[in-house]
This record gives C-alpha cells, sequence and structure tokens, in this order.
C-alpha cells in the first residue's frame, strides 16, 4: 500500500466537509449509475411505440406512465439520460484535451506558436456555435458524433488561455531549469512535468464544463438542432413535450426530463465548484 | 607542466540581446579544469559565473548565444576531447551529456524538485534517461545513493514528495539527482545560499566526501570566500565577465596580485576586525555590462589605477607557476612579494 500524499487527502477532507459539493457529487453519481444500469431498473423498450398505450398516468408497469406515443417516460429518462449525460463529458474532455495540448505548446514554446494559437482562440470565439451547429447538421445530418466534435472544436479556447498562462508561470520554476540540466527533452518536461502541476484548474473546468455541454445539447435538441429525434435524450424529450396542450394535461413529459437535466447541472455545478474550492492552495 | 584537465575553456564570449541591447556576459573567459580537484568561481553578482557555467551544457535561456570560443571536455583521464561547443543547443548529443556526464545543481532547493512527484520518480527519471536499467535496480541503487547522501530511512522517503523534505534535505535529494548517472563534472551554482549555515557545512562536507570516493570533478560557483577557502583547490576570480585571478586557493588567499582580489579579501569581515573599524567595501558598483571597454574593466573601480590602465586590455601573465593574473601593473613587473 501506498501512503497516499498528505496534500491530496487534506484536499479530499476540504472537498467532503464542504455539503454543497458532497451533495451534488452523490446526485451526480446517482444519476449516472441509474443511467448506466437502466437495462436493469426497468424493461421497457424507450423506443417503442404503443398508440393503444399513449399518456397513461404513473403506475407500476410505467414508473411515470407514458408519453404521446406509447413510449415508457421512465425508461426514455434512464436510456435519454445516457446519451445527454455522454455528449456532456466526452465534449467536455474532448474540449479541455484540446484546450490542454494547445495551452502547453502555446506556453511552452511561446513566440510565433503562440501568438498563432492565440488568433485561433480569438477566432473560434468570435463563432457563434449554433450557426455552426446548424450548418453542419445541414450538410451532414444530424448525429451524436459530429455534436461532440462541434462540441470540442467550438470549446477549447478557455481551457487554451487557462493553461497557456499557468505553463508561463510555471516556466520560470526553478525545477524546470533542472530537468533541462539533465537533459530530459522538451515533450517530456512540457507534459509529463509542466502539465501535472496545471492539471487542478483543468479538472475543475471539466466538471463545471460538462454541464454546460449536458445544457447545450438540451438547448440544441429542443431547437430540433441536436440528436436526431429517434434517440432518446433530455433534450429530445423536451422538444417532444413542446405543446401546449401537453403541457397543461400531461406535465409528466416536461416536467421529468426538465428536473433531470436541472439536478444533473446543479449536482455538476456545485460538485465542480468545492473542487475549486479545495483544489486552490490560497485559501 | 602538464596537467590533467577534463574541462578547458578557450575565449568563451557569451551575449545576450535584451530589447536593441547586447550585454556581455562573458568577454572571453580562460579557464582549465583539473580532473579530481574543485574549482571555485568567484565574483560579485553579475560578473558572468553562472553564464559560464551556463554556456558549458549550452543551457542558455533563448536570447542567450555562445559567440565564440571553444569548450573542450575530456570524460576519461587521456581519452578522447569532446568540443561542446560545437554541439547544438538542442541537440541528441548534447542532451545526452546534461545530467550524465555533467551535472548541475542550483541555488534553490525548494523550488528546484517538481512538486507534483515523489523523489524516488524523479530521481529515477534521470537514471533511466541515461542508462539503460530495470526499475527494481535504479530504486536499489537510488536508495542505496540516497543513504550514502546521509538521508535516513531512505527507502521510506524515497516515495515522499518534496513538500515533505526539509531545505538541507531537498538539497541532498538535488545533489542525488546531480549523482545518480555518476557525473565527471558537478556544477554547483551557490549550492549552499538558500540554506541556513549548519546545514551548508554539512552539505560541503557532503560534496568533499562524494568527490574523495568517486573521483568526481567539482566547479563551485558563489561569492563567498569563506567556502571557497574550505573546500576549493582552484580558483578563478571573475569580473565584468572575465578572470582577473586564477591560482591555488594558496596563491589567491595568501599572494592575491589584481588589486579587485585584493579588495574582495579585504571585504571578508572577520571575526577579529575591531568594532571601531568599518569593513572595507569597493567603490563604486559593476557597470553596465551592456557597455564596451577599451581598457581594463576594473580600472575606473581600482585603487592602484594609473594613466595605462585606461590604454587597451592587459594580458594574462604568469607571476608564479599555475598563478594567473590579468592586470596591467603585472605586465611592468609590479609582483607584490609575500
Amino acid at each position: 500500500m501506498r501512503k497516499k500524499s498528505s496534500i491530496a487527502s487534506r484536499r479530499m477532507q476540504k472537498l467532503f466537509s464542504n455539503k454543497l459539493a458532497a451533495v451534488g457529487m452523490v446526485v451526480i453519481v446517482i444519476m449516472i449509475l441509474m443511467c448506466a444500469c437502466a437495462p436493469l431498473l426497468t424493461s421497457a423498450d424507450p423506443s417503442k411505440l404503443d398508440t393503444a398505450q399513449k399518456f397513461l398516468p404513473p403506475s407500476a408497469e410505467h414508473l411515470l406512465g407514458t408519453d404521446q406515443l406509447g413510449r415508457d417516460l421512465f425508461a426514455r429518462i434512464l436510456y435519454g439520460g445516457r446519451v445527454s449525460i455522454a455528449i456532456g463529458l466526452v465534449s467536455a474532455i474532448a474540449a479541455n484535451m484540446l484546450g490542454v495540448v494547445l495551452g502547453c505548446i502555446a506556453g511552452y514554446f511561446g513566440g510565433k506558436a503562440d501568438s498563432l494559437l492565440l488568433y485561433l482562440a480569438e477566432f473560434f470565439s468570435c463563432f457563434p456555435q449554433t450557426l455552426v451547429v446548424m450548418i453542419v447538421m445541414c450538410f451532414l445530418g444530424q448525429s451524436v458524433f459530429w455534436l461532440i466534435t462541434i462540441f470540442a472544436v467550438t470549446g477549447w479556447m478557455g481551457t487554451m488561455r487557462m493553461v497557456r498562462s499557468k505553463i508561463l508561470s510555471l516556466k520560470q520554476e526553478p525545477y524546470v531549469d533542472s530537468c533541462r540540466v539533465n537533459g530530459i527533452g522538451g515533450m517530456s518536461i512540457m507534459f509529463r512535468h509542466m502539465l501535472p502541476n496545471a492539471l487542478g484548474v483543468v479538472i475543475v473546468n471539466i466538471t463545471l464544463s460538462i454541464s454546460g455541454y449536458v445544457l447545450s445539447e438540451a438547448g440544441l435538441s429542443f431547437l430540433g438542432l441536436g440528436v436526431s429525434p429517434s434517440i432518446p435524450t433530455w433534450g429530445n424529450m423536451l422538444n417532444a413535450a413542446k405543446n401546449l396542450t401537453y403541457m397543461i394535461n400531461n406535465p409528466l413529459l416536461w416536467l421529468v426530463p426538465g428536473v433531470a437535466i436541472s439536478l444533473f447541472v446543479l449536482g455538476c455545478n456545485f460538485f465542480g465548484d468545492g473542487l475549486r474550492d479545495a483544489m486552490d492552495v490560497t485559501q | 607542466m602538464n596537467k590533467d584537465y577534463i574541462l578547458e575553456i578557450e575565449n568563451l564570449v557569451t551575449e545576450f540581446t535584451v530589447g536593441k541591447r547586447i550585454v556581455h556576459a562573458v568577454n572571453g573567459v580562460n579557464l582549465k579544469v583539473e580532473r579530481s580537484k574543485t574549482l571555485g568561481i568567484v565574483g560579485e553578482s553579475g560578473c558572468g559565473k553562472s553564464v559560464t557555467a551556463h554556456s558549458v551544457l549550452q543551457l542558455l535561456p533563448p536570447n542567450g548565444r555562445i559567440v565564440s570560443g571553444e569548450i573542450r571536455f575530456t570524460p576519461e583521464s587521456g581519452g578522447e576531447t569532446q568540443v561542446l561547443s560545437a554541439y547544438k543547443k538542442t541537440s541528441e548529443k548534447m542532451r545526452s551529456i546534461r545530467g550524465k556526464d555533467i551535472s548541475m545543481i542550483f541555488q534553490d532547493p525548494m523550488t528546484s524538485l517538481n512538486p507534483a512527484y515523489t523523489i524516488g520518480n524523479q530521481i529515477m527519471e534521470n537514471l533511466r534517461n541515461h542508462e539503460k536499467i530495470s526499475r527494481a535496480d535504479a530504486k536499489e541503487r537510488i536508495i542505496k545513493l540516497l543513504e550514502e547522501l546521509g538521508i535516513p530511512a531512505a527507502a521510506q522517503r524515497f516515495n515522499e514528495y518534496p513538500h515533505q523534505f526539509s531545505g538541507g534535505m531537498k538539497q541532498r535529494v538535488m545533489i542525488a539527482i546531480a549523482l545518480v548517472c555518476n557525473p565527471n563534472i558537478l556544477i554547483a551554482d551557490e549550492p549552499t545560499t538558500a540554506l541556513d549555515v549548519t546545514i551548508q557545512a554539512q552539505i560541503l562536507s557532503l560534496m568533499k566526501e562524494i568527490q574523495k570516493k568517486h573521483g568526481t570533478t567539482l566547479m563551485l560557483i558563489t561569492h563567498n570566500m569563506g567556502i571557497v577557502a574550505e573546500v576549493c583547490d582552484n580558483v578563478a576570480v571573475m569580473y565584468m565577465g572575465r578572470v582577473v585571478e586564477f591560482g591555488t586557493v594558496e596563491q589567491i588567499f595568501e599572494n592575491p596580485q589584481h588589486p579587485y582580489t585584493k579588495a574582495l579579501m579585504q571585504s571578508v569581515p572577520q571575526l577579529d576586525l575591531s568594532r571601531d573599524v568599518e569593513l572595507a567595501s569597493i567603490p563604486g558598483s559593476t557597470p553596465d555590462a551592456s557597455i564596451h571597454f577599451d581598457h581594463c574593466e576594473f580600472a575606473p573601480r581600482c585603487a592602484r589605477a594609473c594613466a595605462r590602465c585606461m590604454e587597451g586590455f592587459p594580458e594574462d601573465m604568469e607571476v608564479e607557476p599555475g598563478h594567473i593574473v590579468r592586470c596591467k601593473l603585472m605586465e611592468e613587473g609590479n609582483v607584490d612579494e609575500l
């Protein structure tokens, strides 16, 4: 058994002594587990149409009732959560990885590479994301893959700037010089020695951007621009409930996905904020 | 006299470009480092001590460059000589020398270790970077080295992080990183400046011990005359990017010839100094290194300067075997006898 560093355990303690962060983590863990174990929790098929059984109230057979096409709402929220959370998670990781790599390069090499990447970041930040999504969906068809790609390509700039400035300050640290003195190569210094010391901010940023991307997916799907309507996602469920009569007569149709999205996003944000405070050495 | 030199620096000129100005950090340094001996390089801040050492390893920042001169390195006695100054800064060859044949330790051990890795990991990285050795063998060797360097419970501390070490212990770890590949030369750039006096003495005696055991050549960069007298065999006194006096420790301390060396000696506080006497200091301050001199750089501050000192550079003069002084006074045969 390797003894854990005391700093790491102190940070863990700090994180869990923050009630909101702990609650946030419990909420997202439970939601992720439920979505991951969807086949164990319900035997219903989320896409099976049965017009004879539409608008059923909650019952033992259909825990949250059925929608206008007779699909089981509980199954749809679980299977939909899988896609929504996966989009959020993968987009956040992809965007941040891109940001980390480009930020490292910009910060470590400086000079021309740095200014080029900063211009590129400016260019991408002034690009309306919704417009890009619409254009790409028109040409390539609606798909989860392209949605994630767009999220990643239009979402790396913040991380890149953050990592860049962190690397710039780390470059002044004597241990970077001592790496060079010992003949360690540039790539190894950059990714093995400097990056771990900059990773704290990135981890916080990933947590916070997961919720952002879950929201983006919901928003775009609600407008009919996101994932194809045949795939259940939280956003697509909201889209399906976009009808005045449903809103009044069958509140469960929009209430359930709405609450799921809000709970997950709130949990992520609470957890991310707690993580940020715990990682902040100056506090 | 044909001495065994491990490192020879000839006419080294290193410049930095700062904005539009060119700063002449090193202006034709000649240095010969004897094998398995300790060379002390002393001088005021900004006299080019560190830049000389960094030039040897070609570790200059992007705005610095070696303009001319040759650095010859002979790892084995009587063996092949490598011209370090001919290698490119980022070449594979240069990288394989850094940390393997020539290592360096820095002034501040507090920040010279990466806080994200255990110290064992960091020592192992240097070892496995330069030698093909299995993790288990490497670990064994490192623990032995750590014990040798006086780190108690080395096997346990191997897995600890830098913040769990004190300053003196961190400097020992730095020395371990530098020594793990058994380098021929260890360059110590003010290794004890950031440590308190008792730890300084421990670290210095440790370095001497290592030298005795492994025959490592030490290059000690410092501005502390006491340390020089204590541990060095040879001393080079530098001023404004040049070596103004070179000799054995006895020659320099008992028979200093250059007015600058003499002034330095007088400015070292002594225990038996009367309380009423003001400590001697060198008037003026080090000139701006971007100024180009056409005469002896020390002349404006020199107590013994005469008209001749303002005409052209002085030559290196050997006033006694192995004792080289760069001063016009010596050229006129004004050698001070003991």
